[in-house]
């Protein structure tokens, strides 16, 4: 099955669960004047505009794959490995603090995009406690915005 | 009024925006995989921090600086800087390769600079009357108008129709999450506080147009690479007397790229293809199209600048952007609490002015930076992508979290990311999710007014006549894509194909995302 039929799948099956979704609405009063539809009537029509768009991109979609989704499975991982990375930094900013965790974050990234590049331990350190420092002084600093100082050090 | 806006926007504050705002504008243009749209949402954040004022000089520096930008390195090194700037590749590359650098980029800079500063000269004229037209539009008119703006969006520019409202619909379905308009219904917050106040627009855009954006270029192995040889490039390029005398093309290029950044959602990247297929099937000898002649070069940046003034008119009058910056734009505006619709030129006409100031100041200052600082920018070319991406990567975290000082809204910005990746596997535009995003909100509450001022029901958008027009035309332009197919099919089994599809082929090559 290719990409497009797929991807119509999960367009279908979230069309379903909106539409489910949207009979849980509950409306804080019963008639606003006119011929008001209500909060439901907007939901339900996108519903049912993904559905039929689900529909007919399946149909519509029956040409194999032309090329790997980004660039085939290895990169598509390094990605991944990239917005996993991204969520654990959200995580350290509650734990360690934004210091700490934007230098880890940022050697993580810098070691993942390198894709496999062998690179100096120093120039991954330097540019890691540069750009942190850089982020530090433009927004705590200049913007007088209050970054995170992690659970263990407050 | 003049008085006005030069007071306000020749402070030193205000001028040092401009000057940080249009390199940086000219830098995210220039690097490939990245674009104006991108350094204007990642500047996003910064602009929290400012007034309204400031925050529209220093977008609209960026946006202005990216428009032109992406001509670098398309000259230097045949890549586009952004999709805007495809054809560009097509004659000035082989021009800079034969050792006319210098003649090439001095070409594209004068016809950026004075395409760019027409185009926001006819929107300035253009942009009062279209207001005055549409304050006396109603709700009706408003909802026909943005349901007309997202189709014509999905069925006219490339793409499969169903792709289209799919990507559309995930941009509305995500406006109406939080509190309904009208009524206050809750929807879709799954019983969570954080989503109560709707998905924060700076979320999805860093998320979607920066992180799943970059994500995609990076994993397809989009990185710069190629000789860099700008040993040639020497004074300004080509004499003004030489460049003026291709003003046909110059201003058929421009009638192209205005008109084609007027309809919503298309811009840039669409004007320069077609522009550089129409004057080449119109030249007397197109045969030199491709080998580095100017007018390819004329034709694809002078189009693709003209589009800023096409894209600005519908974004001030109307409230609808021309294009993903333009969105960006809007969405900026909203954020400092303005009202972007026809009553902003009321209501705020001093930073509607201020805007076109500020546009029409950043040419100037683009056109000197380019000219003078030519030299240099290429380098930034060689930066090397792991540490660009992942200083890139970490400015959008740290700028989500400015939106609510809360490290929720990084989480969601993360989960948009996961959500523009999964779009990419689906190969949806982003262009009508953007759109459908700002738009989705305001088409729910017109509807549900005009509604509620009737007791006829939706029959009462058909009666008003520019309404069912507006309607009519989202219902014809729903046909297209189908009869576009069946007359592509005929041609291709003929073995015809015009100019601007062979355009459109050859720009397939660069895989460039016109976003």
């Amino acid at each position: 099955m290719n990409q497009d039929r797929i991807f119509s799948i999960v367009t279908i099956l979230f069309s379903i669960f909106m539409f489910v979704e949207t009979g849980k609405i509950k409306a804080t009063f019963t008639n606003v004047g006119g011929s008001d539809p209500g909060s439901k009537v907007f939901p339900y029509a996108i519903a049912v505009l993904l559905f039929i768009c689900g529909i007919g991109k399946f149909i519509r979609s029956n040409k194999p794959d032309e090329k790997p989704f980004m660039g085939g499975k290895v990169s598509f991982l390094r990605s991944m490995a990239c917005i996993a990375v991204l969520g654990i930094y959200v995580v350290l900013l509650k734990l360690v603090g934004f210091l700490i965790g934007t230098v880890a974050a940022s050697a993580a990234l810098v070691l993942i995009m390198a894709k496999g590049k062998k690179l100096d331990w120093w120039r991954v350190a330097l540019f890691s406690v540069g750009l942190t420092a850089v982020l530090y002084v433009g927004f705590q600093v200049v913007l007088k915005i209050q970054l995170p100082a992690g659970m263990l050090f407050s | 009024m003049i008085l006005q806006v030069l007071s306000t926007l020749f402070t030193p504050y205000h001028i040092l925006l401009v000057v940080i705002g249009t390199p940086l504008g000219i830098i995210f243009g220039a690097i490939p995989g990245l674009s104006n749209t991108t350094g204007m949402a990642l500047m996003l954040p910064l602009t929290f921090t400012m007034d309204a004022a400031s925050a529209i000089i220093f977008q609209s520096s960026i946006y202005i600086g990216g428009i032109s930008g992406g001509l670098i390195s398309a000259t230097l090194l045949g890549v586009p800087g952004a999709a805007s700037n495809i054809a560009t590749c097509f004659d000035a590359y082989p021009m800079a390769k034969s050792g006319r650098a210098s003649r090439a980029l001095g070409i594209g800079i004068f016809s950026s600079a004075i395409a760019t500063l027409a185009s926001i000269f006819i929107a300035m004229l253009l942009t009062a009357p279209l207001a005055l037209v549409a304050v006396k539009l109603g709700p009706w008119e408003y909802f026909s108008l943005c349901t007309a703006a997202i189709v014509l969006v999905v069925t006219i520019s490339k793409g499969e129709m169903f792709s289209g409202l799919i990507s559309a619909g995930i941009g509305i379905t995500l406006a109406m999450v939080g509190i309904a308009p009208v009524d206050g219904a809750k929807r879709f917050i799954f019983g969570t506080k954080t989503l109560l106040g709707g998905v924060p627009t700076l979320a999805v855009i860093l998320g979607v147009f920066a992180i799943a954006i970059l994500l995609e270029s990076f994993a397809n192995g989009e990185e710069v690479s190629g000789d860099l040889d700008t040993g040639t490039i020497k004074g300004v390029g080509i004499p003004l007397k030489e460049y003026f005398s291709y003003w046909r093309e110059i201003l058929k290029a421009f009638g192209i790229g205005l008109w084609i950044g007027f309809l919503p959602g298309l811009g840039a990247g669409l004007s320069n293809i077609v522009s550089y297929a129409m004057i080449k099937s119109g030249s007397k000898n197109p045969e030199k199209f491709g080998k580095g002649c100017d007018e390819g070069i004329i034709a694809s940046e002078v189009a693709n600048n003209a589009s800023v003034g096409g894209a600005i008119i519908p974004t001030i009058a109307l409230g609808i952007p021309g294009d993903s910056s333009c969105a960006i734009l809007l969405s900026c505006l909203i954020m400092q609490g303005i009202n972007a619709g026809p009553q902003l030129l009321k209501t705020n006409a001093d930073l509607v002015y201020l805007f076109f100031g500020v546009l029409m100041f950043s040419t100037v200052v683009t056109f000197c930076m380019e000219l003078f600082g030519i030299r240099t920018f290429p380098y930034i070319l060689k930066t090397p992508m792991h540490y660009l991406y992942t200083a890139i990567f970490l400015l959008c975290m740290v700028g989500s979290y400015t939106e609510s000082s809360s490290v929720n809204s990084m989480i969601i910005m993360v989960v948009m990311s996961v959500l523009g990746i999964f779009m990419l596997y689906g190969k949806l535009s982003f262009s009508p999710f953007i759109l459908g995003f700002i738009l989705g909100p305001m088409m729910e509450k017109y509807m549900r007014m005009g509604m509620t001022y009737s007791d006829e029901g939706f029959i009462v958008f058909l009666k008003r006549p520019v309404s069912c027009i507006l309607l009519v035309i989202a219902a014809l332009s729903l046909i297209w894509p189908f009869i576009r197919d069946a007359r592509d099919a005929k041609r291709k089994a003929s073995g015809q194909m015009s100019e601007v599809e062979a355009a459109e082929a050859a720009a397939e090559q660069f895989q460039v995302r016109d976003d």
